[in-house]
């Protein structure tokens, strides 16, 4: 049958609603973004597994089959059954599997906790500690990481020099405690805490108070009311953070590299030379682990039981009272926790800078000025003689400075566009809810952030250091591989605030034939304006102090954290809390000036 | 003027029909209200019309276009169908100023208009007013307080609409001198420009350009003094000229409606939506906009369609009253016509207050009469005549054989 009955040939008809498709704009931006995005996902990860079959010239592949090209095997049978399958993979995949979860289980306590105490109850400085609090995911991971081993290491244990606890309380800790599982958890659940807390935090803030309220009426106990309204309403916010923290958590190079603990990221890297095929492999299954996590989002996302908890019309939250002076102990306690986790890294590494050797906190005891020393920092000419390795001091060195204009601009392009991409596609999205092809724009686009940065920046180290395209060490492939990663920040930021939006704002617009281009520049951009530009923050701050995705993708004073690494392997340690330094004040300084000017903030709306 | 034809439209989602096999023709100039309990596919069959929802299937023509046909493929997005909307929840733009609200979606018409001089216009306009200082003064005292100092904005306010002037005028009068009595010269001045410009553009006497005798048109867009004027008018309706400044969020629910009406009118739709305008709004206020609605539904000539679950408001504004249940129509016809012969069970229970009272009665058909003799409420007798001939065992065959057939073009499409 090719005739309809009103004489429409089945071209024709097609073509007709081709046309229609096509006349809304949210649907062409699906269209070329869904494209975009499944090249930009799809295709590292056929490189990357075709690599895994690749027999690499000099690497143990080729030593086995004993080619010097071609494909085989060999690598899968290699990691999985050879006598060293143990330490290669099951070791670290064993930890990296308890460290995504230690971390889980500490950022969604801790952010929880905080969240509740500060939404819910009447604890004195509220504000205060709201902000002061996501401080930890501002700043680079491994800086908690070095603050630790900063005060917990000790000659004795670890066989590094003395900590502060050591030098100057003379505690010594347990080897667990400063190196390993235990330790890295700890600093990466405090990293994400910030996550578990806005997004915990959101819906304790905005959860209709004629919820618990209803059920106060029916004279429920409170502990019930807690258990059986509260706790349901927050499991969303709970498995959202799960989702964000795990994929994270389990391809973080930086802490569980400081803290010495073995996993699959740190393990690549051991094995990227020598094993380059088997190196793949790892990556392959750090990636599955984000595939997995995705597909349990889907099905989450698809109960029956899926409540919207903002109604926009709760009123006044009634709030718990810790009572007179429960309200100021219970602060103090987070303002101490909050200040070492969130300000005195910033002394400790402007300390450190000053130190005339690393560990020599004689100046706390002895209160000799002459113990301190700006060497670090001013040393204007080339000498070795004084423990600098012939660098220039910080203020006049060259490498630094320019590692710190290249990840200024990596992070501003990559924040323009994975902002822009990332708010479009939350857009279109938000317009098809129902729409299959929607949803998998949406999924494709949020994959990248549940693999693990590690595996991303893998995948298109592989595809991109080819003989016919090779952008290996440029910042146009920094500038991709941090787009690809931090779409979904934007994504979920936009696709979160546009579905508050009443579809009836923009199609009153519609009716009046206001063109797509002028419909968002003054209607919906405007009134979404602070979720938009945090879609833009997000990716520029994280972009900043980005180690573990870059680190493969460029030499090492390209930017600036690679440039931390290569002077922290060298042993130059003033010289990497000196960078330290300079990131968290650069990224505070931004954090401060966005905040001021436009109002958008990362805990906006949950604090005080 | 449009007349808007709709033909076997269905609207499905997964198994559920929210409108099932819907025709009905919405003549032009008509007020038809859509009513129904919640629920019942009211607002569906409204956003289908206006092109904010797609059919499943079926045909819908609006004046000689059609606007969609699943057969053809045919979908014309909403913003070309020309049609006005009026939310239920306003859907006011929070970030704009009611005035803004309201220009915005006129600065992007852009039509074959007529040429016309509005300096020209507007200084003619002047001269008339100022011809009486005496009025102007009037007013502009008024807006003078217990100590006598002027208030600007309402003295602008109150001079728009007391002579219908856009503000640009309304300033320019404030800015004349208006303790002297006399301005014979300004109005001579302004005649004289006037004059001028008429000649040099043969400009007819609403000043719109000719050319040999024909009004000049052009594809333009609106200017500043036509949205401005066209605001005014609006706001005038509705009332709410003292809020020109003001964002949606200081206004109360109810001023918010009136917005969001004049917004709607500003562009002077032919076929005007509306999902339940008057739901917020106080007793008073929904009665006298009520009595608006249907001045300018008389007034404009355009054709109204209206969601409502409040039969009052059906009976009282309605031309014809569309009753939808469980998105099957129910009965198309005029309200009184609705009231006093309801086509079922459900259109006799929902229209009016009280309600019919239904009586449960058993009894036979006597086969020489055709009268049907019952027995009610325990035991009382009852007769009753038809006015038509009935045939009740052949009446109950045909229900028993539309039901079946009902049924079986249910299973048919549920299968599908």
């Amino acid at each position: 049958m090719t005739e309809t009955a009103l004489g429409a040939s089945k071209g024709k008809l097609l073509w007709n609603q081709f046309k229609t498709y096509l006349s809304k704009p949210y649907n062409v931006i699906l269209l070329l973004l869904g494209i975009l995005v499944t090249f930009t996902t799809v295709a590292p990860i056929i490189a990357i597994v075709e690599d895994t079959f690749k027999i690499h010239a000099g690497t143990i592949d080729a030593y086995l089959t004993g080619k010097r090209s071609g494909f085989s095997v060999v690598n899968y049978v290699d990691l999985f059954t050879s006598r060293v399958a143990k330490a290669n993979l099951w070791t670290p995949l064993l930890n990296t599997v308890f460290l995504a979860f230690g971390t889980c289980i500490v950022s969604i306590f801790f952010g929880g906790i905080v969240a509740f105490l500060i939404t819910r109850t009447n604890m004195a400085w509220r504000k205060y500690i709201s902000s002061i609090f996501i401080f930890p995911y501002i700043m680079p991971q491994w800086t908690l990481a070095v603050v630790w081993q900063n005060l917990f290491n000790s000659n004795q244990v670890t066989g590094t020099s003395n900590g502060l606890m050591a030098s100057l309380f003379g505690v010594y800790m347990p080897l667990w405690w400063c190196k390993g599982l235990f330790p890295s958890l700890v600093v990466l659940g405090l990293h994400y805490a910030p996550f578990a807390y806005i997004l915990i935090g959101g819906i304790f803030k905005n959860m209709d108070a004629n919820l618990e309220e209803a059920a106060t009426i029916l004279d429920t106990p409170k502990a019930k009311i807690m258990f059986r309204i509260t706790l349901p309403m927050v499991k969303p916010a709970i498995l959202s953070t799960v989702l964000l923290v795990f994929g994270s958590a389990m391809g973080s190079y930086p802490v569980p590299h400081y803290l010495g603990l073995t996993t699959l990221s740190t393990k690549y890297f051991e094995m990227n030379a020598k094993y380059t095929g088997e190196a793949s492999i790892l990556a392959i299954i750090m990636m599955l682990f984000g595939v997995a996590i995705m597909l349990l989002n889907q099905i989450s996302l698809t109960s029956r039981k899926n409540y919207t908890t903002v109604t926009g019309k709760s009123g006044q939250i009634s709030k718990i009272n810790l009572g007179k002076t429960g309200k100021y102990i219970i602060a103090a306690i987070l303002v101490i926790l909050t200040f070492f986790t969130s300000i005195f890294p910033i002394i400790s590494f402007a300390f450190e800078t000053f130190l005339p050797n690393p560990g020599d906190y004689s100046f706390l005891y002895t209160g000799d000025a002459s113990n301190l020393t700006t060497k670090w920092w001013i040393t204007a000419e080339n000498i070795t003689e004084n423990g600098m390795y012939g660098q220039k001091g910080m203020l006049y060195n060259p490498t630094i400075w320019n590692a710190y204009k290249g990840t200024l601009l990596v992070s501003v392009v990559c924040a323009l566009f994975a902002g822009t991409i990332g708010t479009l596609i939350g857009y279109a999205v938000s317009k098809n809810r129902r729409s299959k092809w929607a949803n998998y724009v949406n999924s494709m686009a949020f994959l990248p952030y549940l693999m693990p940065s590690v595996a991303v920046g893998v995948a298109f180290f592989v595809l991109f250091s080819g003989e016919k395209l090779n952008l290996y060490n440029t910042y146009t492939l920094l500038i991709i591989v941090g787009t690809v990663k931090y779409i979904p920040f934007a994504s979920r930021s936009a696709l979160n605030s546009m579905l508050q939006l009443s579809g009836e704002i923009e199609e009153a617009a519609i009716i009046q034939d206001v063109p797509w281009f002028k419909r968002m520049t003054r209607i919906i951009i405007p009134i979404q304006k602070t979720s938009i530009i945090s879609g833009y923050l997000l990716p520029f701050m994280t972009c900043l102090r980005e180690l573990s995705l870059f680190m493969l993708l460029c030499v090492q004073g390209f930017i600036l954290s690679t440039t931390l690494d290569y002077f922290d392997e060298m042993g130059l340690y003033a010289f990497s809390s000196g960078i330290n330094l300079i990131l968290i004040i650069t990224i505070l300084i931004f954090n401060t000036l966005v905040n001021k000017l436009t109002g958008a903030s990362l805990d906006s709306g949950i604090g005080g | 003027m449009p007349e808007i034809r709709l033909e076997h439209i269905n609207k499905r989602w997964k198994n559920f029909y929210a409108v099932d096999d819907l025709n009905m023709v919405i003549e032009d100039n008509a007020f038809v209200t859509l009513l129904g309990p919640s629920g019942c596919g009211k607002t569906t069959t409204l956003r289908m019309i206006a092109g904010l929802e797609t059919p499943t299937d079926g045909k819908i023509t609006i004046g000689n276009r059609v606007v969609f046909d699943s057969k053809m493929g045919i979908n014309i997005p909403a913003n070309k169908r020309k049609v006005g909307f009026l939310f239920q929840n306003y859907a006011l733009w929070p970030n704009m100023t009611v005035y803004q609200n309201i220009s915005f979606g006129l600065t992007n018409i852009k039509d074959v208009l007529p040429k016309i001089d509005f300096e020209a216009k507007n200084n003619a306009r002047l001269a008339e007013i100022l011809a009486h200082p005496e009025e102007i003064v009037k007013v502009i005292d008024e807006c003078k307080d217990k100590n006598g100092k002027l208030d600007q904005t309402r003295a602008i306010l109150k001079l728009i609409d007391t002579f219908t002037i856009s503000q640009f005028t309304a300033k320019r009068i404030m800015g004349y001198d208006l303790t002297k009595p006399d301005f014979t010269t300004e109005i001579n001045e302004l005649k004289a420009k006037v004059e001028e410009a008429v000649k040099q553009n043969n400009l007819d006497k609403d000043f719109v350009f000719t050319e040999g005798g024909k009004q000049v048109t052009t594809e333009r867009k609106l200017t500043k003094e036509e949205i401005d004027l066209a605001v005014r008018r609006v706001s005038r309706i509705v009332k709410i000229g003292m809020f020109m400044d003001r964002y949606p969020a200081e206004l109360s629910g109810g001023q918010q409606q009136r917005v969001a009406i004049a917004r709607t009118l500003a562009p002077e739709p032919t076929v005007l939506f509306m999902d339940e305008p008057l739901s917020n709004l106080d007793a008073k206020l929904r009665l006298e906009m009520r009595y608006e609605l249907q001045r300018l539904h008389v007034e404009t000539g355009s054709t109204f369609v209206y969601v409502t679950h409040d039969q009052m408001e059906a009976m009282t504004l309605a031309t014809q009253i569309c009753l939808i249940n469980n998105g099957v129509l129910q009965q198309y016809e005029p309200p009184l016509k609705v009231y006093s012969k309801p086509n079922n069970l459900f259109v006799a229970d929902f229209v009016g207050n009280p309600s019919v009272n239904f009586i449960e009665a058993k009894g036979s058909q006597n086969s020489k009469s055709g009268e049907i003799e019952l027995t009610i409420l325990d035991g009382v007798k009852a007769t009753f005549k038809p006015a038509n001939k009935l045939d009740l065992p052949v009446w109950f065959n045909e229900r028993d054989a539309a039901a079946e057939q009902a049924a079986k073009d249910l299973l048919e499409r549920a299968s599908k």
